[in-house]
């Protein structure tokens, strides 16, 4: 996935903001992911400029077009 | 005497042929299927409908008269359903759902479908928490600075 995200992170440069929290004990990733119930990963969250979150969480493998949707359906 | 044998011995053979053609089952079905065909099956009645997601997915909002079982209880679970019976799997993407269609019709289950896509590529109607998909509790108060997010939660490993 991660080339995958990469690349979308690129090409949505300006428009949506990635941000990715690894396992790792970041302190922010780690209150995002009790605020949002993570409980497997990969697992994508898509956020409305207004905070409010856009359709559901995607657990696990995702493909270009399903999250190209998603993607494009932020407002 | 030769005439009769021969009868017996056409009749043993039938009987064979027989007795095969019911001991192998007819092949099993193991299909992806888009939405159109998820809502004929479920129009027609008789297919148990799997959402192989976790429960907190499956509560945001989940197709009618589906059923959860993550997909890591499945093997589990489905021990005691009726194999013979059409069974659909689904989960956010297909991803999951492929592996639970594919573990199902492994383990003799007659037909299995997978929805393609998943949730996310699902037409219909999605129920129980279409408010709380919208807007999951706390939720709300994702810092976003105005803008757009993509969050992902991955490993390092």
């Amino acid at each position: 996935m991660k080339p995958l995200v990469e690349r979308l992170g690129t090409e949505y440069s300006g428009k949506v903001e990635f941000r990715t929290y690894l396992d790792s004990g970041d302190p922010i990733g780690d209150a995002l992911a009790q605020q949002f119930n993570i409980q497997y990963v990969p697992t994508f969250v898509f956020v409305n400029a207004d905070g409010s979150v856009s359709g559901q969480q995607i657990v696990g493998e995702a493909t270009e077009a399903v999250l190209r949707q998603r993607l494009d359906a932020l407002k | 005497m030769k005439n009769k044998l021969i009868i017996w011995l056409s009749v043993a053979v039938i009987a064979v042929i027989a007795l095969v053609a019911l001991a192998v089952p007819s092949p099993a079905v193991q299909k992806d299927i888009g939405s159109d065909e998820l809502l004929k099956l479920q129009a027609a009645g008789g297919a148990s409908i799997v959402d192989v997601r976790t429960p907190p997915e499956f509560e945001s909002g989940h197709i009618a008269s589906s059923v959860n079982v993550p997909l890591d209880q499945l093997e589990q679970v489905s021990a005691t359903w009726d194999k013979q019976k059409p069974v659909v799997v689904y989960c956010a993407t297909g991803a999951r759902s492929a592996d639970a269609a594919a573990f199902l019709a492994s383990h003799g289950f007659r037909e299995v479908y997978n929805l393609t896509g998943g949730a996310a590529a699902w037409t219909g109607e999605l129920v129980g928490g279409a408010a709380a998909a919208a807007a999951p509790s706390g939720a709300g108060s994702v810092k976003t600075n105005g803008k757009r997010l993509f969050i992902e939660f991955s490993t390092s490993t």
